[in-house]
Formats: C-alpha cells, sequence, structure tokens
C-alpha cells in the first residue's frame, strides 16, 4: 500500500467541550493524531468515549453549546483557498460557517452509521447526488447526472442508470450504504470519515461493504478515518488504530503493535474481553465497573478506577501522552509490555523524570 | 428433556384490501425447524436479519401461535396452552388425532404406534386411543389456567432492549415483586423482599438499587435487572434474544459472564438468539445456523465454529471480522454476492441455490434433507449426500 509522506490532515490537542447548566462536559479532551493519503485510521471506543464528537469537530458540525477549547489546531491541507493554486495547511478550527462549506463535502467527505436517516426520503437518489455534485464543483446538470451514474456503478449497485431515479426507501440496507459512500466520494474528497459504516448492517453485507471501501480507497487514494466500537473491523481495514475512553486518547500506533503488544491496561482489557468466533477461548475477562461520566471530571486518568495497573501516581497526576516509539503514542504511566518497545528506555525515562 | 420443538412451522399471513381482506402469500419466517435441549445447556441460534432466529424464541414463549410443529416443555406440549380454544381444537386434530391415525394404518396396530414412537409424543397417542378423540381434547384443556401458570413460571425471556423492555414506572424493587406475588411463590412482602435483595445481588447490583427507576441505571446495569426479573421466578428455560447487542463491548463481557454463572448455579437451559458469532460460540453447547427460516446446519458448537460445511455457514463465518490483524485475509473469494432473498417468495429447492457457487441442478429442485457429517453434526445441502439422511424429522 502506497501512503505518501505528507500528512493531509493533522489535528493538535483537539478539545470539545459542552457548557451545559451542570458544569462541563469535556467530550473530547487532547486528541492528537496525523492522517497521510491512503491511510486507513481505525478510531475505536466504546459509546461515549468522545470518538464521534472527534470526528464531528473535525467536519465542522458541533452545535451550541459544543464548543472548540482554546489551543485546537485540525491542519488540513487543501488549495482550496490560496491564491496562487499551491496547497498550503488550513485551520479549520479557526475558519467561519461559510467558508467550512467549501471543505465539507468536497474536500473531506463522511459516511454516517444509519444510511435512511442520511438519505431525504422526499428525493430521488438522483436528485440527491446531483445536488452535491453541481453544488461543488463546476459541471452542468446532464454531466452530473452522468457522473453520479458512474459513481453508483463503482460502488457496485446493479443497473445504477434505471434505478438512480428510485427513491432511498426502495433499496436495501446494504444498497442504501453503497449510495451514501457513492455521495460522499462525489467530489473525489481527500479524506472520507465513515462514522460506524457497517453497524446497522448484517455480517455478510458488512463484508460486501468493507471490501468495496478498501478497493475505493485504493483507487481514489483516499485517507480514511473509521470510527467504529467493533475491534474485529479495526482489525480488518485500518493501517493505524486510535483507541479513546472518556473523551481521551489513550494508545495509538499501527494495527499491528496495537492487537500485538498493547501498552495502555485498557486496551488490553478491551482485547481479552471479546469473544471471538474463530477460537475457543474458556474464560473472558470483562472489564469491572462502568465507564466514566464525563460531566466535571478530575484531571487524572479516566479509566483509574476499572485499572487494574492503577498506582499512588496515578491518583495524583495527569499522564501526558507520550510516544514511547516511532508512531507509538501512550497515555499511561504504568503499562504492559514495556520490554517490547523498541526503545523501551523511553518510557522508562518519562515515568522517572517527573 | 428440557426443550423439544419438533418441526415447528411459524407463517404470517400477507393480507391486502382494505373492508375485506384476502390473504395473497405468507411469509413463511420459521418452516421446519427441530431442536432440543437439556437443563444447563445453551443453544445458540445464528442467522442474519430475517433468518427467523427470533420468530423462533417468540414461538416457543408462546408470544404468536405456531402454524404447526409441536413444542415440548419437560416432554409436555405446550403449544395449545395459549390458543383460543378452537384453534386449540383445530390444533390438536392435526397435530396428534390426524397424525394417530395415519401412524395407526402405517404400523397396522395401536401396539405398532406405541412401539415405533417416541414416549413423550405417544402418551398423548395412547391417551387418545384409550379414550377417544372428544376425551382427548378434555384431557389437554383441562387445567388450562394452571397449565399457563405453570409454563410462565418456567419459561422467561430476556429481550435485546432492556430500556423498552422494562416498564419506565415501575421501581427495580416493584417489577421484581410482582411476579412473585402473583405466581405465590412467597407468602407476604416481607418474603419477596428478601427475594428481591437476593436477586439483586446474584446479579451484581446492590440493594439500594431496588428503589431506584430503570432510567437512573445504565445500560449494563438495566439488562442486568432485566435478568434478575427472568430468573426471579427460578425458570428452567431461559430465552435470550440478542442481550447483549445493544452493549458496549467491555459491558457485554460482563453480561456473558454473569448469565454463564448463572447458569452453573440455576441448572437452566438457555436458548441464546444472536448474530454475533462470537458470542454464540462462547457462551453455547450446540448452534444452529439458519437462513430463510430453515436451519441449514447444526451441531455441537466447536464442530460447527472449526469445520462449517454448508456453503452458506462457511461464507457466514469468513465473512465475520476477527480482532487479528494477522489474520487480514483476501476476502473476496468467501463473499456471498447479492441479498436475502425475500420470505414471501423463497427460490425453488435450496432457498441458498441463487447465490450458492456449488448450486447444481439438484439443489434447484427440491429442499434438500440433513445429512450427518457426524453423530455431533448436521447440514442441509446436497455436497453431503454420500453421508447418511438424518431420520424423523
Amino acid at each position: 500500500m502506497r501512503i505518501l509522506n505528507e500528512p493531509v490532515l493533522i489535528v493538535k490537542d483537539l478539545k470539545t467541550y459542552f457548557d451545559i447548566a451542570e458544569g462541563t462536559v469535556k467530550a473530547v479532551n487532547g486528541v492528537s493524531f496525523e492522517l497521510k493519503m491512503n491511510e486507513a485510521l481505525g478510531v475505536v471506543g466504546e459509546t461515549g468515549s468522545g470518538k464521534s464528537v472527534t470526528m464531528k469537530s473535525v467536519m465542522g458540525m458541533i452545535k451550541k453549546p459544543g464548543y472548540l477549547a482554546e489551543g485546537t489546531q485540525i491542519l488540513f491541507k487543501t488549495d482550496e483557498f490560496s491564491k496562487n493554486g499551491e496547497k498550503e495547511y488550513v485551520n479549520l478550527a479557526k475558519l467561519n460557517k461559510k467558508a467550512f462549506t467549501r471543505i465539507r463535502g468536497k474536500h473531506i467527505g463522511m459516511v454516517f452509521q444509519d444510511p435512511m436517516a442520511s438519505l431525504n426520503p422526499m428525493y430521488t437518489v438522483a436528485d440527491q447526488m446531483i445536488e452535491t455534485i453541481v453544488y461543488h464543483q463546476d459541471v452542468s446538470i446532464e454531466e452530473a447526472r452522468k457522473r453520479a451514474i458512474d459513481l453508483l456503478t463503482t460502488v457496485g449497485l446493479p443497473n445504477a442508470e434505471e434505478r438512480i431515479d428510485d427513491y432511498p426507501f426502495q433499496f436495501s440496507g446494504g444498497q442504501r450504504q453503497r449510495i451514501i459512500i457513492a455521495i460522499s466520494l462525489s467530489c473525489n474528497p481527500e479524506v472520507l470519515i465513515a462514522d460506524e459504516p457497517t453497524t446497522a448492517l448484517d455480517v455478510t453485507i458488512q463484508a460486501q461493504i468493507l471490501e468495496l471501501m478498501k478497493d475505493l480507497q485504493n483507487e481514489f487514494n483516499t485517507a480514511m478515518v473509521y470510527i467504529t466500537h467493533d475491534l474485529s473491523v479495526v482489525a480488518e481495514i485500518a493501517d493505524k488504530v486510535l483507541v479513546m475512553y472518556g473523551g481521551n486518547q489513550m494508545e495509538m500506533a499501527d494495527v499491528y503493535t496495537i492487537f500485538d503488544r498493547p501498552m495502555h491496561p485498557y486496551t488490553h482489557a478491551l482485547l481479552s474481553c471479546i469473544p471471538r468466533h474463530d477460537i475457543k477461548k474458556d474464560e473472558l475477562n470483562p472489564i469491572k465497573g462502568q465507564p466514566p461520566i464525563m460531566l466535571n471530571p478530575p484531571a487524572l486518568c479516566p479509566f483509574l478506577p476499572r485499572c487494574p495497573k492503577a498506582t499512588e501516581r496515578c491518583r495524583k497526576e495527569w499522564p501526558e501522552l507520550v510516544e514511547v516509539e516511532e508512531g507509538h503514542f501512550l497515555r499511561c504511566f504504568n503499562p504492559y509490555n514495556t520490554d517490547k518497545v523498541n526503545n523501551g528506555d523511553k518510557v522508562a525515562k518519562t515515568e522517572d523524570d517527573k | 428433556m428440557l426443550l423439544r420443538v419438533k418441526n415447528l412451522k411459524k407463517y404470517f399471513p400477507v393480507k391486502h384490501g382494505f373492508v375485506i381482506e384476502k390473504t395473497v402469500g405468507h411469509v413463511k419466517a420459521v418452516d421446519d425447524v427441530s431442536l432440543h435441549l437439556e437443563r444447563g445447556e445453551t443453544y445458540g441460534l445464528v442467522g442474519e436479519s430475517g433468518c427467523g432466529k427470533t420468530t423462533i424464541g417468540k414461538t416457543i414463549l408462546r408470544l404468536h401461535d405456531p402454524s404447526a410443529g409441536k413444542i415440548m416443555v419437560d416432554d409436555k406440549e405446550t403449544s395449545h396452552l395459549f390458543m383460543k380454544k378452537r384453534d386449540a381444537k383445530d390444533f390438536l386434530k392435526r397435530e396428534y388425532v390426524e397424525k394417530a391415525e395415519s401412524l395407526k394404518k402405517q404400523y397396522k396396530s395401536v401396539d405398532g404406534v406405541m412401539a415405533n414412537t417416541e414416549s413423550y409424543e405417544n402418551q398423548y397417542y395412547k391417551y387418545y386411543f384409550d379414550n377417544g378423540e372428544q376425551k382427548f381434547y378434555d384431557y389437554m384443556m383441562k387445567d388450562i389456567r394452571k397449565k399457563r401458570m405453570n409454563f410462565r413460571r418456567n419459561v422467561q425471556i430476556v429481550f435485546q432492549d432492556p430500556t423498552s423492555s422494562l416498564n419506565p414506572r415501575m421501581t427495580v424493587g416493584q417489577a421484581l415483586m410482582e411476579p412473585l406475588l402473583f405466581h405465590g411463590v412467597v407468602k407476604n412482602k416481607l418474603q419477596a423482599k428478601e427475594r428481591i435483595l437476593e436477586m439483586l445481588r446474584t446479579v451484581g447490583l446492590k440493594a439500594y438499587h431496588a428503589d431506584r427507576y430503570p432510567h437512573q441505571f445504565s445500560g449494563g446495569q438495566r439488562q442486568r435487572v432485566a435478568v434478575a426479573r427472568a430468573i426471579v421466578l427460578d425458570p428452567n428455560l431461559i430465552i435470550l434474544d440478542e442481550p447483549t447487542s445493544a452493549l458496549d463491548v467491555s459491558v457485554q463481557a460482563q453480561i456473558i459472564k454473569l448469565l454463564k454463572d448463572l447458569q452453573d448455579k440455576l441448572n437452566a437451559g438457555y436458548l441464546f438468539i444472536s448474530h454475533d458469532l462470537g458470542v454464540v460460540r462462547y457462551i453455547s453447547n450446540y448452534v444452529g445456523v439458519m437462513y430463510l427460516g430453515r436451519m441449514v446446519e447444526y451441531g455441537v458448537g466447536d464442530e460447527v465454529f472449526d469445520k462449517p460445511e454448508h456453503p452458506y455457514a462457511q461464507a457466514l463465518l469468513n465473512a465475520a471480522p476477527v480482532p487479528d490483524p494477522n489474520k487480514r485475509r483476501d476476502r473476496k473469494q468467501f463473499i456471498i454476492s447479492g441479498q436475502v432473498p425475500s420470505p414471501m417468495n423463497r427460490p425453488k429447492g435450496c432457498f441458498f441455490n441463487p447465490r450458492c457457487k456449488f448450486a447444481m441442478d439438484e439443489c434447484k429442485q427440491k429442499y434438500p434433507p440433513y445429512y450427518s457429517i457426524n453423530d455431533k453434526h448436521f447440514v442441509a445441502c446436497y455436497l453431503h449426500k454420500e453421508n447418511e439422511v438424518v431420520k424423523g424429522d
């Protein structure tokens, strides 16, 4: 797989807070990652871990009372606003609403979980696809229609030419998701964000859609972000995995590292509590306790109450995100598998000098 | 035998017309499914949405009336219990009286029928031969209220979404108290309270949770309440209809572990319905794979998961992703194209033949019988016709 070196999207210290009457909900509290062309990032986490809010922040879809806290940087490389036609980094966090419409849908596409909720039931598929294409690109309606039919054929919709004039309810769940993918790819976006794209689908249809998305990623050279709670899906498609818990980035590494030698106790616990159909497991090790409440959290590791490796230090200090080896980020004082890290002394050092 | 389902069919009529309704066809949700389950064992039903697995659960629980077939709990017929009197009579006539007569013709004598049928069935045939048709109906309908009560006590269910299956206006204590008082398990409220607190402890909740309302719990805790409500009457059979689908992975593992521990304690039989193959493999002793209302493959759990023989079961297992990037495969060879056909208008022959890459002429003619791969593994596919056909279905 070809990964171009220059990242298209750099997120630095993303913080999304919601001010409500009872206090501040820190839905996302410090997430950083980079995304290169043709790279697939998997964002995993449980309900309420902030994975969807992270991506909605990147898309500029956070509504009041939510806001991006000071210091958040979302750098996106684009030529949309440059005068000389060269690509430059634009900070999406500072972009106003109107300018954002030139990015959203054109340079960053999005696929949501429930395809029926994201398609308008009152309009035909053709109407919805042509609208997107004509809004963002300088083409006539006839050309847009032609392009829409091509796209539907690419995503594997049988006899697209006739079916493009059907209404969304006339398609099955898997077909609807294919249409959504076609719409999101219609402007050749650099980044495609898929929020639980296969959760509402059956296993065999899920396999079809995942296979399709993999193919399209290679064909269009798109950078993909998959948000999911399903670790198996991540293992299947992602190059890099970001593990979230309680609004925080707990660990980020390439997919093999995460699954073979996870360092964060949460990642570790999460992996040992999935039942598998391919091998026989005699014992499941559930994580004790409940997910955290996000309202006015203390400045401590959110996994602390459920962590088997918690120490005194965890109860006093906030762990910073540390790069323990190349491309492997970790927020923990007391991780697993430290001996297997390529430069293990770095972890030890960070533990000592604080 | 705790639960014995024999040739169960559930057809839903499709009606057209506003004033004068006309039946234009049937959705064959469950078609000829047989399974049995002992105490302390778990039977897992897997399949995609619309394959009829939930309908089986609901029919066993008698939330639906079966169209045909027998559902026996503790070797007692339960199908007719909740039907209207006339429907029950029709049902008994079709399933027992006519069957008994045809068997009598086949084996030439009453003794022949007795010798060639299983005891759970011929207890009813015997009563019919000894006492005649009318007496048989009266016997079956005698003490129907008591039988119904007994059935409801013995068979319980846990639904997928605890938010909608718990009454939002009842505290957990009240919800657990009601069945205890209704079935007269306890003498007074004080005794009931003791039992409720014990149940809450069993499912990992605290005593003070009894005074809370469902909305005050998290999803996992709510499912624990639903489990507590199901086990409070000490049932023999618990139907678990996707009990963990609405939960997060870490909480899902807690609930599965709880269910497994409870099974050891209560010695109850579980019918576990889920589309999550990993969960089913972990919890089940036996597994049945369903497709369009039929069981295409069944047997001991590990056998079916390790060596699936039906092309559909193979495709299903290979389509499910595995949490191990080293096992990432080139899936294209396994992916089955197309959609599940409508259960109203199923293909002729084997229902899977339009999507099956091994489809032969035979597959398009007639639905295959079950062939036994070994004594723990059965498959309905002509690819295995060199094996012996399973009798009695």
